[in-house]
C-alpha cells in the first residue's frame, strides 16, 4: 500500500513537471515519454474502477484482483472517482476507451449515467464486467452479484426478529435515496417481513449520504424521535458505523440492535462495546479475484449466458454459473454471476476477518 | 460578493481608475493571448505525448463533450460576475432542469415540450435569485447558497428513488452524444451560444450596460442603465445555460439525475476566474471564459486519457488556476519586482501611511 | 501597539459614531433572537415530541453542533475582514487523518493530538493567507484551489485506508456529558466562542480585523498593517479548522478521505456565520451570532426530524433558514441603501 502510494506520488509529481515544462516551453520542448500503457507483453489490460476511491470495501476487493492478476496476465488498473460521482466515473471510462483497455470492471455509482459510454466501449471491443453495483443489464457483459438479495436480507431480518421478537418497531438506515443495491435490499426485506414477519414495523428509512457524521446524526435523531425503536439496520458501511457510535453514545448498546450490512474490520470497536449485533457480508478480497477471473474468461470469450466455470485458477472453492435468465427471488439478471453466500460476523468471530 | 475583496482597496500604489479602465482592454486581450497559447501548448503536448488523446482530431473533438456543460454554465455565471454578483445555485439548478425534464418526459409529455418547459423552470428560478437580490437587496452570494440548498433538495425530491432514463433516440442524438461528422452537435451549440453571449456583453446596450453595473452601480445608473433590470436578467440567463447545460447531461448520459450538476459549478467558476474574468465584476471578456473552457477541459482529458487519476487532475486544476492568477497578477502589475520585494512590499512596516500614490517604490 | 490610532481606542465593534451603536445594538438583537428562535422551536417540538426536550437529545443537539460551531468562528473571523473560507472542510479532515492515525495505531496523548492539529490547520491557514495576503488573489478564488488541492492532500495522505477505532480518552471527550444535557464538547465550543470573542473585541489586532472589514482603505490609511491582520484571519480560521477537525474525531470516532468534505461543512459553517448575523460585506458580526447560528441549524434540523420531514428536505430547510436570517436581519434594507448611495462604487 504505501509502496504504491508513493509510486503514484511520484508519477504524479512526474507529471506535473511535465505539464510546467510544457508551458514554459511552449510546447517545443522535447517531449517526455509517454506513460506506459500499452501492453507490449501479451498481458490483458484489465482496469477496475469501484464507486470512489478510498473506500475499504473496495479496496479489499482492489488487493484481492491485485494478489491475482499477475496469475492470471492481467496488467491491472485501479483508478476511481474522488467523490461518488457517476459523471466522475463516466470520464475515467471514456478516458479507458481512449487508452484501448481490454476489460473495465465496475461498481457503479449510478445504473443509468454511465451506461451510454459503457455501451461505446462494447462497441469497441471492450469487455464490461460490473460487480456490487450493476449498470443497466444492456450496458455490460456480465455481473458479478455480490449476493443473492433475498439471501442476504432474510440473513438481516432473522438476526433481527431473533433479538426484537415477532413484534417490534425497527429503523432502517441507508446511505442515498437512490443507491441501486440498497434499493434492492430494502425491498428484499420489506417481502421477506411481508411475509415471514408481517409485525416487524419499518418505522422510518434515514440516508446517511455515505458519510460518518452525516450517518451519526441521522441515527441519534432516529432513536430520539422514534423512541419505541427496537433496532436499526443499517444497509452501507458509512451508516453501520455511524448508527453503531450513535447507539453506543446514547447508552443504548444492548437495548437497541444493530444489524446491518458492512465489513467487520472497521466496526471493530463495536463489536467489543456490544453496541453491534450483527453484521453480514460477503468476502470482499475473494469477491476482487473474482471479478478478475471473469474479466479474463471475458476477454477470451469462454463464458456466455448459461456456462459454469471453476475458481479454482483464483484459488476459489466450487464453481459458478452464469445466470440465463432473469430472477425475481434473487435479483440477479441475465449474465449474472452470483458470487457466495453471505458471512455473518458477529461479537464471536469478528475478530478472524481483516477486510 | 463584490465586496469579498480582502485586502484589495489597499493594493499597491496604482494608476487611477480611469486610467486602469484604459489600459483594461489591452490587458484583456493580453490575457486572451496567452490563453490560446497555452492551449495550443497543451494540445501539442497530449497529442504528442499521449496516444489516443489526438485520435486524428476527432478523439479530440468528441473529449469536449465531457466539459462543455461546464462551459455552458460557465458562460451564465460570466454574465452574473460581469455585473459584479455571483451564482452558486447553477450547479443545482443544472440538475433541477435535467429531472423536472426527465419527469415530465416520464408523465406522457413530447420530450421537447418537457425540455422547453424545464428550462422556463432554469429561467424562473434565475428570475427568483434575480428579484431576491434586486428586490430584497440581499446578497447573491447569500440568496444562490440558500436557493442552492433549495433547488438540490426538490431535485432530490422529484427524483425520487431511480429517475427516469433511457429518453427518445432523437433526443439523445441532438441534446447529448450526436454529431455531424466528426464534431458533436454540442459544440456546434456551445459555439452559437458563446458567440451570442460574446456579441451581447461586447455589442449591444444591453452588453454594455451590465460591464458598467459591475464596474461602478452609480456611474451605471447615471448614464441610464436599469441597474435592477440589468442584475435580473444575468440571473435569468444564468439559470436558463444552467438548465440547458442540465438538458445537454441528461441527454448526453441518457438519464437524469438529482445530483447531476452539483459537480459542475466550482469548474465553471474557475473557467470564469481562469478567462480573465474579474471575480469583482466588470471586467473580462467572454472570449476569454471559452478558451479557458478548453484549456481546462482539455487539461483534465488529457491528464485522464494519459492514465492520471482524476484526483491528480482535480488537484492540477486548482494548482493551474493559482499559477495563472499569480502570473496574471505579476503581468498586470508590470514591475519586474522578485518576489522578495514583493513580500517586502507586502509586509513593509505600515505603521506610518504608506507612500504616495504613484511610483513604484518598496516601502521596506 | 500604542501607536494605534484614535478610533480604534473606542467600543468593541470599533466603528465611529451613530452607526457604530446602531451596528451593535443591531448584534446584540440578533443574537437575542436566535436564542429566541431556538427556545421556541425546542419548545414547540418537546410539547409535541416529549422525548426532544430530553437530557440525551439536548446533549446531542449540542455535541453535534459544535464542529460547525468552531468552524462558524473560523468563517467569522474571515468574513469580519471581508474574506471567506472555501477550505475548511479539507483542513479539518486533514487534521482529524493527521492526529486519527498515530491515534489509532500509536495511541497518541490528546494533549499532544491537540497540539498537532492545531500547527496542521495554522500551516494549511498560512497557505491560504499567503495567496490572499501577499500575492493578493481574491479570497473566494485562492480557497475555491487550495479546496481543490487540500483535498486532494487529504486523499494522498490516507491512500485508501481509514481511522476505525480511536482510544477511549478521545470518545469520551467526543460523547461524554459534564451534566446530563451538557457535553465536554460545548465546553471546547464555548471556550473557543469565547477566546475569539475576547479577541476579537478586547484586543487591538482583533479589532483592527473590524476596522478593516469596516474599511480597508481607512484602516491602511489610518497606519493599521491590513496585509498581516487579513492575513492572520486566514491562519486563524486554518487553526481553528485544525481543532474542528480533532472535534470531529472524537465526535465521531472515524475519519477517512473525504471527512469534511463529503458533509457540506464549508457551506453549512458559512450559513452558520451568516445566520448567526456576521454580513458579507466585513466589518460587522461576533463569533457568538455563529456559535447561536450552529446551534439554531442542529436545533431546527433535528425538530424536523421529530416532525416527520422526509429527510431529503433537510438541505431546502438550511437555504430556507439562511433566507429569513437575513430578511429578519434586515440586510436588505442595508445593502439597497448602499445600491442607492451616490457613492456606491463597487470596490
Amino acid at each position: 500500500m504505501q509502496l504504491s502510494t508513493t509510486k503514484a506520488r511520484l508519477r504524479a509529481r512526474r507529471r506535473l513537471a511535465a505539464m510546467a515544462a510544457a508551458f514554459a516551453m511552449a510546447g517545443t520542448a522535447a517531449f517526455a515519454v509517454a506513460p506506459a500503457t500499452s501492453s507490449a507483453s501479451g498481458l490483458i489490460k484489465v482496469a477496475i474502477v469501484p464507486k470512489l476511491l478510498g473506500l475499504p470495501v473496495f479496496e479489499a476487493n482492489v488487493k484481492g484482483a491485485r494478489e491475482v492478476a499477475g496469475k492470471l496476465g492481467i496488467a491491472l488498473k485501479y483508478t476511481a472517482p474522488a467523490t461518488a460521482s457517476a459523471e466522475g466515473q463516466v470520464s475515467i471510462f471514456n478516458s479507458l476507451i481512449a487508452q484501448h483497455y481490454n476489460v473495465i470492471t465496475l461498481s457503479a455509482d449510478d445504473p443509468t449515467v454511465p451506461a451510454p459510454v459503457l455501451e461505446k466501449a462494447m462497441k469497441a471491443g471492450i469487455q464490461v464486467v460490473s460487480f456490487d453495483s450493476d449498470v443497466l443489464p444492456a450496458a455490460r457483459n456480465f455481473f458479478v452479484q455480490d449476493t443473492a438479495y433475498n439471501t442476504i436480507a432474510q440473513g438481516v431480518i432473522n438476526a433481527t426478529e431473533k433479538f426484537t421478537g415477532p413484534k417490534a418497531d425497527i429503523a432502517i438506515m441507508s446511505s442515498t435515496p437512490d443507491a441501486t443495491i440498497q434499493l434492492a435490499w430494502i425491498a428484499a426485506m420489506k417481502s421477506y417481513i411481508k411475509t415471514k414477519f408481517p409485525h416487524l414495523n419499518i418505522v422510518t428509512i434515514g440516508y446517511g449520504q455515505s458519510n460518518q457524521a452525516t450517518s451519526l446524526t441521522q441515527a441519534e435523531d432516529i432513536i430520539h424521535s422514534y423512541s419505541n425503536v427496537k433496532a436499526i439496520l443499517p444497509i452501507d458501511g458509512a451508516a453501520v458505523v455511524g448508527t453503531a457510535q450513535a447507539v453506543a453514545a446514547l447508552h443504548e448498546a444492548g437495548k437497541i440492535g444493530v444489524f446491518g450490512i458492512g465489513d467487520p474490520l472497521p466496526n471493530r470497536t463495536y463489536f467489543a462495546n456490544g453496541s453491534l449485533q450483527a453484521l453480514f457480508l460477503w468476502n470482499e478480497v475473494n469477491q476482487g479475484k473474482l471479478v478478475m477471473l471473469v474479466a479474463k474468461l471475458a476477454y477470451e470469450h469462454k463464458i456466455h449466458a448459461g456456462s459454469t466455470f471453476s475458481g479454482a485458477p483464483v484459488g476459489l472453492p466450487g464453481t459458478f454459473s452464469v445466470a440465463a435468465a432473469a430472477s425475481k427471488i434473487t435479483g440477479a439478471t441475465r449474465n449474472t454471476i452470483i458470487f457466495s453466500k453471505p458471512l455473518e460476523f458477529t461479537k464471536a468471530n469478528y475478530k478472524n476477518f481483516d477486510f | 460578493m463584490s465586496l469579498l475583496a480582502g485586502a484589495a482597496p489597499a493594493a499597491p500604489p496604482r494608476p487611477g481608475r480611469a486610467v486602469r479602465r484604459l489600459t483594461a482592454g489591452s490587458q484583456d486581450r493580453t490575457w486572451v493571448s496567452a490563453l490560446a497559447f497555452l492551449l495550443v501548448a497543451e494540445v501539442v503536448y497530449f497529442s504528442v505525448t499521449v496516444s489516443g488523446f489526438w485520435g486524428g482530431g476527432t478523439g479530440m473533438l468528441s473529449l469536449s463533450e465531457q466539459f462543455l456543460d461546464i462551459g455552458l454554465i460557465a458562460l451564465g455565471e460570466t454574465l452574473v460576475i460581469l455585473a459584479g454578483e455571483i451564482d452558486l445555485s447553477a450547479g443545482a439548478m443544472s440538475s433541477l432542469v435535467g429531472i423536472v425534464m426527465a419527469e415530465l418526459w416520464q408523465q406522457g409529455l413530447n420530450i421537447w415540450v418537457a425540455t422547453a418547459l424545464a428550462l422556463l423552470v432554469g429561467a424562473l428560478g434565475g428570475a427568483l435569485n434575480g428579484l431576491l437580490v434586486t428586490r430584497f437587496g440581499i446578497d447573491s452570494l447569500l440568496v444562490t447558497l440558500a436557493t442552492q440548498f433549495i433547488l438540490s433538495s426538490v431535485a432530490t425530491a422529484l427524483g425520487g428513488g431511480s429517475p427516469p432514463y433511457g429518453f427518445p433516440k432523437s433526443f439523445v442524438n441532438l441534446a447529448g452524444t450526436g454529431t455531424i461528422g466528426p464534431v458533436p452537435y454540442q459544440l456546434i451549440a456551445f459555439a452559437v451560444i458563446a458567440t451570442v453571449t460574446g456579441l451581447g456583453v461586447s455589442r449591444t446596450r444591453y452588453g454594455r450596460g451590465l460591464v458598467l453595473t459591475g464596474y461602478n452601480r452609480a456611474a451605471a445608473r447615471y448614464s441610464g442603465t436599469n441597474v435592477r433590470r440589468t442584475l435580473l436578467w444575468s440571473f435569468i440567463a444564468s439559470g436558463f445555460l444552467a438548465g440547458l447545460s442540465g438538458v445537454m447531461v441528461s441527454g448526453f448520459y441518457n438519464a437524469a439525475r438529482d445530483d447531476i450538476g452539483d459537480s459542475l459549478l466550482l469548474p465553471a467558476i474557475t473557467v470564469v476566474v481562469l478567462g480573465g474574468v474579474d471575480i469583482f465584476g466588470g471586467r473580462g471578456r467572454v472570449l476569454g471564459v471559452v478558451v479557458a473552457t478548453f484549456v481546462l477541459g482539455l487539461l483534465t482529458q488529457g491528464l485522464l486519457v494519459a492514465g492520471d487519476s482524476s484526483l491528480t487532475a482535480t488537484m492540477v486544476t486548482g494548482i493551474v488556476l493559482v499559477m495563472c492568477l499569480v502570473l496574471k497578477i505579476m503581468l498586470n502589475r508590470r514591475s519586474g519586482a522578485s518576489l522578495r520585494q514583493l513580500l517586502a512590499r507586502r509586509f513593509g512596516p505600515m505603521t506610518r501611511p504608506p507612500p504616495t500614490r504613484l511610483g513604484g517604490e518598496t516601502t521596506s | 501597539m500604542s501607536a494605534l490610532p484614535a478610533p480604534l481606542d473606542a467600543s468593541p465593534p470599533a466603528l465611529v459614531g451613530a452607526r457604530a451603536r446602531f451596528a451593535s445594538n443591531a448584534l446584540r438583537h440578533r443574537e437575542v433572537q436566535l436564542l429566541l428562535a431556538i427556545l421556541l422551536v425546542g419548545g414547540v417540538s418537546t410539547a409535541l415530541h416529549p422525548n426532544f426536550g430530553s437530557a440525551s437529545n439536548i446533549s446531542f443537539m449540542l455535541a453535534d453542533s459544535v464542529t460547525t460551531m468552531v468552524l462558524a468562528v473560523s468563517q467569522t473571523v474571515v468574513i469580519l475582514g471581508r474574506g471567506i473560507d472555501l477550505s475548511v472542510a479539507p483542513v479539518l479532515g486533514i487534521a482529524a487523518i493527521g492526529v486519527g492515525f498515530p491515534a489509532q495505531d500509536h495511541h497518541l496523548n490528546i494533549l499532544l493530538a491537540l497540539l498537532f492539529v492545531l500547527l496542521i490547520g495554522a500551516a494549511l491557514g498560512v497557505g491560504n493567507g499567503f495567496l490572499v495576503a501577499v500575492v493578493g488573489i481574491p479570497p473566494i478564488i485562492t480557497t475555491l484551489a487550495t479546496l481543490t488541492i487540500y483535498g486532494g492532500l487529504q486523499f494522498i495522505f490516507t491512500s485508501g485506508q481509514e481511522v476505525i477505532s480511536i482510544p477511549t480518552s478521545y470518545g469520551n471527550l467526543g460523547s461524554a456529558d459534564v451534566v446530563p444535557g451538557v457535553p465536554w464538547l460545548l465546553v471546547i465550543g464555548a471556550a473557543v466562542v469565547a477566546g475569539a470573542y475576547f479577541m476579537l473585541t478586547r484586543t487591538v489586532p482583533g479589532r483592527s480585523i473590524y476596522a478593516i472589514g469596516n474599511n480597508s482603505d481607512a484602516a491602511f490609511r489610518a497606519g493599521l498593517p491590513v496585509r498581516r491582520v487579513i492575513f492572520a484571519t486566514y491562519v486563524i480560521s486554518g487553526t481553528l479548522a485544525g481543532l474542528a477537525g480533532l472535534i470531529y474525531l472524537c465526535h465521531t470516532g472515524s475519519a477517512d478521505a473525504t471527512s469534511g468534505t463529503d458533509s457540506n461543512l464549508n457551506l453549512t459553517s458559512i450559513a452558520a456565520a451568516l445566520i448567526g448575523g456576521t454580513t458579507l460585506r466585513g466589518g460587522r458580526g461576533n463569533p457568538v451570532g455563529g456559535a447561536l447560528g450552529a446551534v439554531f441549524l442542529s436545533v431546527a434540523l433535528t425538530a424536523m426530524v421529530f416532525a416527520r420531514i422526509p429527510p431529503i428536505w433537510e438541505p431546502a430547510g438550511v437555504g430556507v433558514l439562511i433566507l429569513l436570517a437575513v430578511i429578519a436581519g434586515g440586510e436588505g434594507t442595508h445593502v439597497r441603501k448602499m445600491l442607492q448611495s451616490a457613492g456606491g462604487a463597487r470596490r
